[in-house]
């Protein structure tokens, strides 16, 4: 397995773990709580931007976690891999496929403001929802053409 | 539309350059092990500029490493 796919594999437990349990988070609280309309437009504001930076952080834990593991495993023995065309090429494919899913969840998300009326929480847990699954497609996405070419 | 694919004897001229391993030919091409083995499977098209190095490893024209053959 190489260098890629191993950081594949953690950013997909990162999604799962950390992006599963924020986006929980954010949607237990929000129904908890009743909310004016600039105070709804603020906490959503909020969740989009913190999910970023935790996501980051989580990452980056998740990855040296990883580094320590696969040096205890291999006795210390560090194993250079490069980053080669192919890797570029299955990165780029990957990231086109969630950018256009998250494309059209977004707009999905206006379409239902427009047409069915929804609230304002509504299109952006359609966005968020849309954000989590494009980035999981994308992800599975690389997997897949790291193992079955391109 | 007629298909076409991307053929290749890399495993076969590695066998004759004295048994070259993938990784060797990773290595002197500046690729990873898996590019070359995913060449080898036919399932990566390498760049141009890649398939001129591996050609120039075997010491070979690139016509007679790769070839552009009908599918079946």
């Amino acid at each position: 397995m190489s260098k890629h796919q191993k950081e594949t594999i953690i950013s997909l437990v990162s999604l799962l773990v950390v992006s599963t349990g924020y986006i929980s988070y954010v949607f237990s609280n929000y129904l908890s709580q009743a909310f004016s309309d600039r105070e709804e437009l603020k906490y959503w504001a909020s969740a989009f931007l913190l999910i970023i930076p935790i996501r980051l952080v989580l990452q980056i834990v998740l990855f040296i976690l990883f580094k320590i593991f696969e040096g205890i495993l291999s006795n210390g023995k560090i194993t250079e891999d490069i980053t080669d065309e192919r890797d570029r090429i299955v990165e780029l494919k990957g990231d086109w496929i969630s950018g256009i899913l998250f494309i059209m969840g977004f707009a999905f998300a206006l379409f239902c403001v427009v047409f069915f009326n929804s609230s304002l929480s509504a299109m952006f847990a359609i966005i968020l929802i849309a954000g989590y699954f494009s980035e999981l497609i994308g992800i599975i996405a690389k997997m897949y053409f790291f193992k079955r070419g391109i | 539309m007629t298909k076409y694919k991307i053929q290749n004897r890399i495993r076969e001229l590695r066998f004759f350059a004295n048994e070259m391993t993938q990784e060797e030919l990773a290595q002197k091409v500046g690729v990873s092990r898996q590019t070359i083995v995913a060449i080898e499977k036919e399932n990566y098209s390498p760049s141009l500029e890649l398939a001129f190095k591996i050609a120039i490893v075997f010491n070979l024209p690139i016509g007679e490493v790769f070839s552009y053959t009908l599918k079946k």
